[in-house]
C-alpha cells in the first residue's frame, strides 16, 4: 500500500513537472467547421475479451461555443469513467523517455430518425458530458446537429462508414461554464477509459481525418497493450506479416516488444487500470498521414490466430467493390491497388479543390 | 361505363409523357439536383440562354446545405460573406437535411455558371457544379 501511495506521487511530480502534451480524441467538431490540429494519443488495451480504451479529450475554449468529438466505437461500453491521471503520460515517457527528467524517473522507478438515435448511456466526467448512442450515421449525425454540434461537410460519409460495421458512437462535448468553474485553461485534457467487451477489437483512426482538408497531416500516437503480439490490420511499416496484407503508408510500428514490468506496475496502480494482467505486450504505433491516406482503422489479432479482420479494419468496402471476398492473402494485391486509385482520385480531387479556391 | 374507361385510358394515356419527364417543355425546365455526402449529383449541367429551369434540390444528408447559382466571382463572395445569410434571394436556397427545395431560375446569357454551398468548410471540401448555359 505504501509502495502503491509512493509510485503516485512519484508518478504524479514526474508528470506535473514535465510539459504535458495536448491530448484530443476523435473527430474533433467544433463551430464554423474549424480545425484544430493536435495530436491524439490512445491506449487500446485488450484482456479477457474486453477491449479498454483510453484518451483524453482537450478543452479548447469557451466563449459560449460548443465543442464537442464524436468517437467510434466497436462495441456498447459497460462502463464509461474517467480515465487515470498518467496512463497516457506515462506511455509517452515509456517510447520518448526525456533526458532532463531521468533522475527524476529513477526515483519513480526505484518505488512503485426520420429515426433517432438511441441514446444508451449519458454521463458527465469532470466538465465533459458524454453521450452514448447507437443508430446509423444519419441519425447519429441528426442527433449531433440537434445538440449543437455543427458538423463538417465530410461527416455524412464518415459516420456512414463507421455506422455499417458498428452502430455504435460516443459523443463527448465540454459544458464551457463548468469548465472554467473548474478552472480548465485551453488546452487542460479530461482522461476518458472505456470498457468495450467485444470479440474483435480495434481503434477508429479514420474518425481522426474529420473534418480536416486532404493535404492536412493528421498526427497520433496509439499505444496497444495485449497478451500477445497482435496481428495488425492494414499493416503499418515496420510490422512483419506473414501474409500479403497491404502495409499502408503513414502508419509506422515504432516499438513491439513485451511491455516491462515497471510499465506495468505503474500503469496498474492508476485509476481504473487494475485490469493489467502481470504480462503484456506493447505495441507502439504512430501515425503520421494525410487526411486523404487516413482512410482506414487499425483492425487487431490479439489470439495467435494472425487475421484481424477486414470489416473492422473499414476494408470490407473495397473488397466489395473488387468481388472478392475470398481469402484476404488472394485480396491484398486489389486492395492495395484500390488504396493507390483511391489516393489518386484524392489527390486530384484536393488539386481541383485547391484550383477553385 | 366501357365509354368511361376508355376516357379514362385515353386521360392516362395523354398524361404519361409528362408524368414520366418524357419530353416537352416541363421535362426541359425541370432538373432534379441531388445533395449527397456534400457532393451535388450531377455535378454538372448544361442550359439554354433565356431558359428558365426548376430545380428540385433534394438533400438527403442529415447536415444542412445550400443551393446558390451565381458566377465563379460571386460565389467567392458568398464564400467571403456572412456565413449566417439565409440566401433568399433569385437563385438561392439554404436547405435543412432530409429536405427538399424548390428554387426557379432564368438563365438570360450564354456562359458559365456554378452552383454552390456555402456552408462553413462545404465549397472548400469540393460543393460545387457547373452550369453550361448555351446559346
Amino acid at each position: 500500500m505504501r509502495r502503491r501511495t509512493l509510485t503516485a506521487i512519484a508518478l504524479t511530480l514526474a508528470f506535473l513537472t514535465l510539459s504535458v502534451p495536448a491530448f484530443a480524441c476523435g473527430g474533433l467538431l467544433s463551430p464554423n467547421g474549424s480545425v484544430n490540429l493536435v495530436k491524439t494519443t490512445t491506449l487500446a488495451g485488450y484482456h479477457n475479451g474486453v477491449e479498454h480504451y483510453v484518451t483524453s479529450f482537450r478543452f479548447v475554449g469557451g466563449g459560449g461555443a460548443k465543442f464537442g468529438s464524436i468517437v467510434p466505437l466497436p462495441g456498447i461500453p459497460s462502463k464509461v469513467e474517467r480515465g487515470g491521471d498518467w496512463t497516457l503520460q506515462r506511455l509517452e515517457r515509456e517510447v520518448n523517455p526525456p533526458k532532463r527528467v531521468i533522475g527524476l524517473f529513477a526515483a519513480a522507478e526505484s518505488a512503485p430518425s426520420p429515426a433517432h438515435a438511441r441514446i444508451l448511456l449519458q454521463t458527465r466526467i469532470d466538465a465533459l458530458d458524454i453521450t452514448v448512442l447507437e443508430g446509423g450515421g444519419g441519425e447519429v449525425a441528426r442527433w449531433a446537429v440537434e445538440n449543437g454540434f455543427d458538423l463538417p461537410p465530410d461527416a455524412p460519409e464518415v459516420l456512414d462508414f463507421y455506422a455499417n460495421r458498428s452502430p455504435i458512437f460516443l459523443a463527448a462535448s465540454f459544458d464551457s461554464k463548468t469548465a472554467q468553474e473548474q478552472g480548465l485553461s485551453e488546452g487542460d485534457g479530461t482522461p476518458i477509459h472505456l470498457t468495450i467487451p467485444t470479440p474483435a477489437p480495434w481503434v477508429p483512426l479514420r474518425i481522426l481525418a474529420l473534418g480536416k482538408q486532404p493535404a492536412e497531416l493528421i498526427e497520433a500516437d496509439v499505444f496497444l497493450l495485449t497478451d500477445r503480439a497482435p496481428s495488425m490490420l492494414p499493416g503499418p511499416e515496420g510490422f512483419r506479416a506473414t501474409d500479403a496484407r497491404p502495409i499502408v503508408p503513414g502508419m509506422r510500428l515504432v516499438r513491439s516488444s513485451r511491455a516491462n514490468d515497471l510499465l506495468l506496475s505503474d500503469l496498474r496502480v492508476d485509476k481504473g487500470m487494475s485490469w493489467i494482467p502481470r504480462n503484456m505486450w506493447l505495441s507502439y504505433i504512430t501515425i503520421g498521414a494525410s487526411a486523404a491516406e487516413l482512410r482506414y482503422d487499425l483492425a487487431l489479432d490479439a489470439s495467435g490466430a494472425g487475421h484481424p479482420s477486414y470489416i473492422a479494419a473499414g476494408l470490407q468496402s473495397a473488397l466489395r467493390r473488387l468481388g472478392d471476398a475470398a481469402s484476404p492473402g488472394r485480396l491484398a494485391f486489389p486492395v492495395i491497388l484500390a488504396f493507390a486509385l483511391a489516393g489518386i482520385g484524392t489527390a486530384v480531387i484536393g488539386t481541383r479543390r485547391l484550383a477553385a479556391r | 361505363m366501357r365509354r368511361r374507361a376508355l376516357v379514362v385510358l385515353l386521360a392516362l394515356a395523354a398524361a404519361m409523357p409528362a408524368a414520366c419527364g418524357g419530353g416537352g417543355t416541363a421535362h426541359a425546365a425541370t432538373r432534379v439536383i441531388r445533395m449527397h455526402y456534400s457532393r451535388y449529383l450531377p455535378a454538372s449541367l448544361t442550359v439554354k440562354a433565356g431558359e428558365t429551369v426548376t430545380f428540385d434540390v433534394v438533400n438527403t444528408d442529415p447536415i444542412a446545405h445550400e443551393f446558390i447559382i451565381g458566377t465563379a466571382a460571386q460565389q467567392l463572395a458568398h464564400e467571403r460573406g456572412d456565413p449566417n445569410d439565409p440566401h433568399t434571394g433569385p437563385g438561392e436556397a439554404s436547405i435543412p437535411g432530409g429536405k427538399t427545395a424548390r428554387v426557379r431560375f432564368t438563365f438570360p446569357t450564354a456562359g458559365t455558371l456554378q452552383y454552390a454551398c456555402h456552408r462553413p468548410g462545404h465549397y472548400r471540401y469540393g460543393m460545387l457544379g457547373t452550369i453550361t448555359v448555351e446559346t
